[in-house]
């Protein structure tokens, strides 16, 4: 079953990217992070060495995945399922 | 020895003279400099129960052993007294040239005692001090005090000054420098306005020797490139004000006065929106490779920009349920200019116009109140009129504390405050680890002496609440290591291990032998001896507390994510004082005190 997503976009990442939110649909039920890495650097390929990590398939560390606005997890721990918000948010959280 | 003068110098502005004391090694090991060497300072200099606008309350400035090494971000220093906020320890940092400076004139810390009958300006140099008259500058913004002393003293010269705020006395002053840079919390700049000090210059060239310094210039170089890597990435980019727009989505920034009711959209006062729409430049502080400071261009303020953080952009936003642009942007650069706290300024009109909303200002204060169009218009004239202390100014310039104190009628229940320091802009009923920091610091609600919402943030914070004293605990500790070194709290990720990298540094700085252990154990000794003058100073234990409404306003039905009982709070203080070896009442036992070299 096919699935889609928000990704929102949070400090530098969103004025990189030009945009607040994309919408990605995935065809296979089963994405997890590195799927999301290689879908936003296809769209986006200015990310990747400034959020992204192309190769290690993963966000660079001052970058962190937030699912729904609650909690922080590792993308290991990711589990995304259909309508899910999946937030891209700089890591440092001091200020 | 290497990195230190080992000297104070005291000023007394009673009788204009001054003296040099030696500052024994034993102390700078134990203490190191910045913050706690300033704690041990006041602990000594600032006699028991002195209200802190005696003229006994010592106003310490201390450099560090850091300072002048020239690696990144340690330019810095901090400001200690005895506050008049919350009457327990005050301490506040700054940066730049003005801690070269103070440590150029030979002196590890410079101690300012007595009260002047006539406003002076101090002029510290090599040849001696003067005590100049500064009753022309009486008035002066904290830029044109500034600019004024550049341009008569000559180059060279770094200054400490007070804006019309300090002058008056407003409980949260703050000590500005190097173009606007501020020693901001805890009100530091009323006891300088409380000694009539309207400014204090320094110049001095003294060399220091270090250690091992060509292992120096390796780490000098190393950190410098580090410190342009992923772990600096957001304060180069937007700055602190990046953390609006996230914390909105997290719920976890304060709106309303912490009612987090608001139909507003607080985008448009992003870092993300400000950056992309308002004319943004990078500054930083003398040998910072970061630069994380972002100078906002004011619409329609001319050419006048403002040094742009979170906490002011909450403060004077969301916080008073403001999201107009340029209404925030101008009454933050008018806070830096008056030479105010934008969090206690902006927490206190909070407080006081929730309360206006429900009608619970006497009519004998509405009279004073001047008239306004509306909520942004409010701001703005309170914001003038405490740094005047004129009409309403007068009463609110003595912070949400006291005024709440004086109307009752419930108000003291939403004057967002701890111990007297009003609230930054972290949501603790979201933010467990950082309410139990908010409620348990020595300096009131203070996010910069633990950083504990980094526990909060964290994937692995999961513990349960006997585990947060642990963690604050930690956090204070691993603080007053970075606040007495000093380090800037953004280059702290630059770090794989910072107790064994910043011992290794401090090692070559000073030609000291300390282990890794003995400098975390240096923090431990700080925060012990911050408390102990606490508890001198009065502290009782229901003080280590939050709010009312924190407790009874839950953002939220979910009770795990949005909201903190009081008696969870209770909980996760009792591991707090168990993780410190404290007694249940919060006290130091004396075997502790022992254990720690702290004599009392």
């Amino acid at each position: 079953m096919a699935i889609s997503l928000t990704v929102e976009l949070y400090g530098n990442s969103r004025i990189i990217a030009g945009q607040k939110f994309i919408q990605l649909k995935f065809a296979e039920s089963k994405v997890g992070a590195a799927d999301v890495i290689k879908e936003l650097a296809l769209l986006f390929p200015s990310l990747d060495g400034k959020v992204l990590d192309l190769g290690g398939k993963k966000l660079l560390s001052s970058y962190v995945f937030n699912l729904n606005g609650v909690g922080f997890q590792g993308p290991q721990k990711l589990k995304l399922r259909d309508g899910d918000s999946l937030l891209i948010l700089p890591s440092q959280a001091g200020g | 020895m290497f990195g230190y003068h080992n000297k104070i110098l005291i000023i007394d502005v009673s009788s204009k003279s001054w003296r040099w004391e030696d500052l024994q090694e034993e102390v700078l090991k134990d203490f190191i400099g910045g913050s706690g060497l300033g704690a041990y300072l006041l602990f000594n200099y600032c006699p028991p129960r002195t209200d802190p606008f005696s003229p006994e309350n010592p106003l310490i400035f201390c450099a560090s052993p850091l300072v002048g090494s020239r690696l990144t971000t340690t330019s810095k220093f901090a400001v200690v007294s005895k506050s008049p906020q919350t009457g327990f320890i005050g301490d506040s940092l700054s940066s730049s040239s003005l801690a070269l400076s103070i440590k150029g004139i030979g002196a590890d810390a410079v101690i300012i005692l007595g009260s002047s009958n006539q406003w002076l300006s101090l002029k510290v140099d090599e040849s001696g001090i003067q005590f100049n008259d500064a009753s022309h500058l009486i008035g002066n913004t904290t830029s044109t005090t500034e600019g004024h002393l550049i341009e008569t003293l000559g180059p060279g010269y770094g200054t400490a000054c007070i804006g019309p705020a300090g002058e008056n006395m407003v409980r949260f002053a703050s000590i500005s420098n190097d173009g606007g840079r501020q020693a901001g919390r805890t009100g530091n700049g009323a006891v300088m306005g409380s000694k009539k000090i309207k400014a204090i210059s320094f110049k001095g060239y003294k060399k220091l020797n270090y250690f091992n310094e060509l292992s120096l210039s390796e780490t000098r170089r190393q950190l410098a490139i580090k410190s342009l890597g992923e772990a600096t990435e957001k304060y180069r980019t937007l700055g602190t004000m990046a953390n609006l727009s996230v914390f909105e989505r997290l719920k976890v920034l304060p709106i309303g006065n912490f009612r987090n009711q608001s139909n507003k959209d607080f985008q448009s006062i992003s870092g993300e929106a400000i950056h992309n729409e308002e004319k943004v430049s990078t500054s930083h502080c003398a040998n910072c490779t970061i630069g994380c400071e972002k100078l906002v261009t004011i619409p329609n303020g001319g050419s006048a920009k403002v040094r742009l953080e979170y906490q002011s952009l909450f403060a004077l936003g969301p916080l008073v349920g403001i999201s107009d642009r340029e209404t925030i942007l101008k009454s933050s650069k008018f806070c830096d200019e008056m030479g105010m706290d934008t969090i206690s300024a902006g927490s206190t009109c909070a407080w006081f116009m929730e309360a206006m909303q429900k009608g619970l200002i006497p009519k004998r204060w509405l009279e004073l109140l001047p008239i306004y169009e509306n909520d942004e218009d409010l701001l703005t004239k309170l914001l003038n009129a405490i740094s005047e202390r004129s009409g309403i100014g007068d009463i609110l310039a003595e912070g949400s504390a006291r005024a709440s104190k004086e109307i009752g009628l419930g108000t003291e229940d939403f004057a967002m405050h701890v111990k007297g320091l009003e609230m930054p802009g972290y949501e603790p009923r979201s933010l467990h680890t950082m309410a139990l920091a908010l409620a348990v610091s020595t300096r009131g609600a203070c996010h910069n002496r633990s950083s504990a919402y980094e526990y909060d943030f964290a994937s692995s914070s999961n513990g349960g609440k006997s585990s947060k004293g642990r963690m604050v605990v930690e956090g204070e500790d691993y603080s007053a290591v970075m606040d007495s070194l000093i380090w800037c709290k953004f280059v702290r990720k630059v770090f794989d291990e910072f107790y064994v990298e910043s011992s290794e540094i401090l090692n070559n700085v000073t030609g000291w032998d300390m282990d890794p252990n003995q400098l975390a154990r240096c923090g431990e000794r700080i925060n012990n001896l911050k408390k102990q003058f606490n508890i001198r100073e009065g502290w009782v234990k229901d003080q280590d507390n939050l709010p009312k409404r924190i407790f009874t306003e839950p953002l939220s039905d979910d009770e795990n994510r949005q909201s903190l009982s009081e008696s969870d709070l209770g909980i996760m203080i009792k591991s707090y004082y168990d993780a410190r070896e404290w007694t249940s009442d919060g006290l130091i036992p004396e075997s502790k005190l022992k254990s720690l070299g702290i004599e009392c």
